[in-house]
């Protein structure tokens, strides 16, 4: 394999046809020269087509077209026998007659088909999010040894903190089990294009790319002497980066950048596909600082030396933390270190979760469709009685007519496979949709893990539902069937098969229905709960300024005063806010005291997220002022310092009392309250209001902002004219991570989407399979009763007694498998239960809603042929005979 | 007389285009090559597995022959090309065939017309 594009470090070339594939045609062709020429052929002629889907269709194509040429001819050939008769040439026989007895009906053929590439093409779309999720979660070499290492404060709540500069110092020192590393999300302004450009990564401590075991393409990795503050700059810039902005020029090694208008000199490439929790546009070095032990900012990612378990390395990590804790209680005291497998940090326990949920959801759907193909298959088979029978009084051996019926059934299954693979591309795509933003989910794709997957769906479907047609056809009584008698089609076996299949398929499709339906709620409840902030008609927007260009406080203020009066001349702008962090996009913790209330550690100072933001914020922000001001344009450095506080944070401290004019220390300035505003569900509509506290931006003009914009018109058009305000202020500053308020909350709920979307696409898809899996087999019972209607009729039963009876054996049926889905329902929902949010997983809307809808549609399933039984015309009907 | 050789439609065709790729090219053929000119021939879409049959047939009753391409053509995972030529027994063959086939065709000049 070329070392060149593609995934990494195991997957394969994205350039290079389905190893699966070429590895089952080389097992297919002669073991010499003449296949292996063959098989270069086959990927020279790959090379030469346009990327994309439809190239490995045109693969999978050819690989099937060559194996079986080969495989079926070349024994023959070698052998020389021809009248010898071996399992290649029974196996070609059984299929040439399948193929005959498809095309003879190809109605059939084509609703067995269909219904099976529905159930594996759904199966196949979640797989391949499963895939990555659960089966490939981390895309490094040996990943199962990465761990993520943590600081956990009982006292305060957190389970996975982040760590401060110097812990992880002695953490690095101390540790003989570890190999560590430290890192922090970071974006960097890349000027000199057409556009400014913003570029994203992360600030790594030297290491890092060693604990990954990722090795740069060109260049080198950080050293430690690249994290001494006064080292030069330099970076290490993306495989992507790379490509799309220095042309791939192999000598960029040596050459200087301009970063946030500073040179920095690249002194590597990462390799492609290299990613961390998402895509990576650069690293630079995190720089040593003298910042405290309670700072705590990094991200520490470690792999097990080898010989060393887990359970070593968190004793190891805790005594080393409880040493620290002891030797700097000021800073550390209370706190401890949680060591997780990288695998549980990224994708934690509600993923692995979520993924096997909807996995079963689609195993179902999968079933479902087998219990209508062998449906179909039984009632087609009880046709096909006189012509087994015949076969079975020449000769064959009732193993030999098994193996017909599921040579037939198998390759029903490949078609509906193949056709399923078809399906699935779709559905990759949809999956990648509904997973944006977890990390991998870029990987998600028709890959040849998912198709062999499908071709192990198919192979397993084909058996399960080609075997209840082939044993009921050798089970029947043969001279009955050939002598012509019997009930016109089925025996009484072959009823009670289909009736349980179709019992098992109402039952399968209600669980489906009722979690699916009690997800929606739960989704509903979610999108439209008020969050204390506007959604619609708000966008945001970041932007950084460098610290070369806007050095000083007062620049940035007056650059921040000078932005907020442009965008809001802006036609459509109604109001526009600076804040230093957005609610959803995350929150900045700090400690703070009360003065005059009793003094603590300062390792026990309470903390509180803090935003600053400038005067018109709350407004722009829908947010509701309960008591006092808000800020305002006097409220600048050299003013007296001032803070608005949420409701939480003043019942937190002030009870049952007005908060303002009461104070709060921070860091050494007291700042006075001087306005109340509502709580907003900052972390998300799931998740409680945080107890928080505003300071105005232009008394702390910090470097990074997020531009906050209520419109009262479409948002895409605002996002040019606010990129075209800012550009005219200085246009070397890009604006970017623009989105509505809306796009956000939507990422935000996209977890609970994607299992509502799953759920929901394979609830109605076994609704609408069951509908017709019950039509099917009520349709073919009074078919098969046509005789018995017509005596009925004849000794004059009424047409209401005649939709009665079948009615009641179709509603029975119904009842069965409705009593069994709501029963499995009550032991099930509630592994929903992390995703439903404010929803009992025992509902009652839920639980009556479905019954009743799926007993309505599969009685209406019954009605049709109800009513067509009561239209027979008793002479005919006996005559039949 | 000669005993009579059994040549198909397609194996004739396959040897006719096979005969003419490698006239222009002046060097033997890759398959490639040979299926484009054999589909503009028979006007159809040739299967792979089909022609690779043929050539397979061909080749045990020595008509064709074929040898490794000494290029290393970058694209192909490392796996061999081979390059085909008719042999001097094909081209006998074709001429028998030939020969046999106008013997069929003379006299008929006026039912066919």
């Amino acid at each position: 394999m070329k070392a060149g594009a593609g995934r990494s470090p195991s997957g394969r070339n994205r350039n290079d046809p389905p190893r699966l594939l070429t590895r089952l045609l080389a097992l297919a062709l002669p073991d010499d020269r003449r296949g292996s020429s063959i098989l270069g052929d086959l990927i020279e002629e790959w090379h030469g087509r346009p990327a994309g889907l439809r190239r490995t269709a045109w693969y999978l194509f050819e690989v099937v077209g060559l194996s079986t040429r080969y495989l079926f001819v070349r024994r023959r050939l070698l052998a020389g026998h021809p009248g010898t008769y071996g399992v290649l040439d029974t196996l070609r026989n059984d299929l040439r007659h399948a193929v005959r007895l498809f095309r003879k009906q190809p109605v059939l053929t084509f609703a067995a088909a269909m219904t099976l590439a529905l159930g594996i093409g759904t199966s196949a779309s979640v797989f391949s999010a499963i895939d990555v999720i659960l089966l490939h979660p981390i895309p490094y070499l040996e990943s199962a040894r990465l761990v993520s290492i943590a600081t956990t404060d009982a006292d305060r709540g957190w389970t996975n903190g982040p760590s401060s500069w110097p812990d992880f110092q002695s953490w690095r020192t101390g540790t003989t089990t570890l190999d560590l590393a430290a890192y922090h999300r970071t974006g960097v302004n890349l000027a000199g294009g057409s556009l400014p450009e913003r570029l994203t990564g992360f600030e790594v401590s030297a290491g890092f790319l060693g604990v990954l075991r990722a090795k740069p393409a060109l260049g080198r990795a950080f050293l430690p002497e690249d994290e001494e503050p006064g080292a030069s700059h330099v970076v290490i810039v993306s495989n992507a980066v790379w490509r799309r902005d220095f042309g791939a020029d192999p000598a960029i090694v040596g050459r200087s950048v301009q970063l946030e208008g500073e040179p920095y000199e690249v002194v590597g490439v990462l390799p492609p596909g290299f990613d961390f929790t998402g895509p990576v546009d650069l690293l630079v070095p995190l720089y040593r600082t003298d910042a405290g032990r309670e700072s705590r900012w990094l991200g520490v990612v470690g792999r097990m030396r080898s010989g060393s378990t887990m359970q070593e390395t968190r004793e190891e990590m805790t005594g080393i933390q409880a040493r620290l804790a002891s030797s700097f209680p000021d800073e550390d005291l209370g706190t401890s270190v949680a060591v997780r497998s990288l695998k549980d940090t990224w994708f934690p326990g509600h993923f692995q979760q979520g993924s096997i949920i909807a996995g079963v959801a689609v195993l179902f759907v999968l079933l479902i469709a087998c219990a209508n193909v062998a449906n179909l298959l039984l009632a087609h088979g009880a046709g096909r009685e006189r012509e087994i029978a015949l076969r079975a009084a020449l000769g064959a051996g009732r193993r030999r007519i098994v193996v017909q019926l599921l040579t037939e059934s198998l390759l029903l299954a490949f078609v509906g496979g193949a056709l399923g693979v078809l399906l699935a591309a779709g559905g990759v795509r949809w999956m990648r949709g509904l997973t944006a933003g977890v990390p991998q989910f870029e990987q998600i794709a028709l890959n040849a893990h998912v198709v062999a997957f499908v071709v192990a769906a198919a192979l397993g479907s084909g058996i399960l539902f080609g075997l209840a047609p082939a044993i009921q056809a050798v089970r029947r009584d043969l001279r009955v069937s050939l002598s012509g008698g019997g009930t016109g089609g089925g025996s009484r076996g072959g009823v009670r098969t289909r009736r349980s299949l179709v019992i098992a398929e109402v039952a399968l499709s209600c669980m489906l229905l009722i979690s699916a339906t009690l997800l929606v709620e739960a989704f509903s409840a979610l999108s439209t709960k008020d969050l204390g902030f506007g959604i619609d008609h708000h966008v945001t927007a970041e932007l950084a300024l460098p610290s070369t260009t806007y050095p000083k406080a007062a620049q940035r203020e007056e650059f921040f005063r000078e932005l907020d009066e442009r965008v809001a001349a802006l036609p459509g702008v109604t109001a526009v806010g600076l804040t230093s962090a957005f609610p959803l996009h995350g929150a900045n913790l700090t400690y703070y005291t009360i003065p005059n209330q009793p003094s603590v550690s300062p390792a026990r100072r309470p903390t509180a997220v803090y935003r600053i933001v400038s005067p018109d914020y709350f407004r722009a922000m829908g947010m509701q002022l309960l008591a006092g001001r808000g800020f305002t344009s006097h409220d600048v450095g050299g003013a007296p310092p001032v803070m608005v506080v949420n409701r939480k944070f003043a019942d937190l401290h002030w009870p049952n009392e007005s908060p303002l004019g009461k104070t709060v220390q921070v860091d050494s300035i007291v700042w006075q309250i001087v306005g109340l505003v509502a709580d907003t569900y900052d972390f998300g509509p799931d998740r409680r209001p945080p107890a928080e506290f505003y300071q105005p931006l232009y008394q702390l003009p910090v470097d990074a902002a997020t531009l906050v914009v209520a419109t009262d018109q479409a948002s895409s058009a605002s996002f040019a004219s606010l990129r075209a305000a800012l550009r005219s202020l200085d246009p070397d500053q890009p604006l970017y991570a623009a989105q509505t308020v809306r796009e956000l909350l939507r990422s935000w709920l996209s977890r609970n989407a994607a299992m509502t979307e799953v759920l929901g696409a394979a609830g109605l898809l076994a609704f609408l399979l069951a509908a017709v899996g019950v039509y099917g087999v009520m349709a073919h019972t009074v078919a098969r009763r046509t005789r018995e209607v017509g005596l009925r009729m004849a000794l004059g039963a009424r047409r209401r007694d005649i939709l009665r009876l079948v009615l009641l054996q179709g509603g029975t049926m119904v009842a069965i498998g409705l009593g069994i889905g709501l029963t499995g329902s009550f032991g099930t929902t509630r592994f929903l239960k992390f995703f439903l949010y404010e929803v009992s997983p025992l509902d009652r809307t839920a639980f009556t809603g479905v019954a009743t809808v799926l007993l309505l549609t599969c009685l209406l399933a019954s009605l049709i042929p109800a009513l067509r039984a009561t239209r027979v015309d008793p002479l005919t009907a006996l005559r039949a005979e | 007389m000669p005993t009579p050789v059994f040549l198909g439609e397609f194996e004739q065709l396959v040897l006719l285009a096979l005969l003419q790729v490698t006239e222009e090219l002046r060097r033997e053929t890759p398959v490639r090559a040979l299926r484009e000119r054999l589909e503009e021939l028979a006007g159809r879409k040739v299967s792979r597995g089909a022609l690779y049959r043929t050539l397979d047939r061909l080749e045990d009753k020595s008509w064709v022959g074929w040898s490794i391409d000494a290029d290393d053509v970058p694209e192909r995972g490392g796996h061999p090309r081979r390059r085909f030529a008719v042999t001097p027994d094909g081209i006998a063959v074709l001429r028998a065939s030939r020969k046999t086939l106008r013997g069929l065709w003379s006299g008929l000049k006026e039912v066919l017309r």
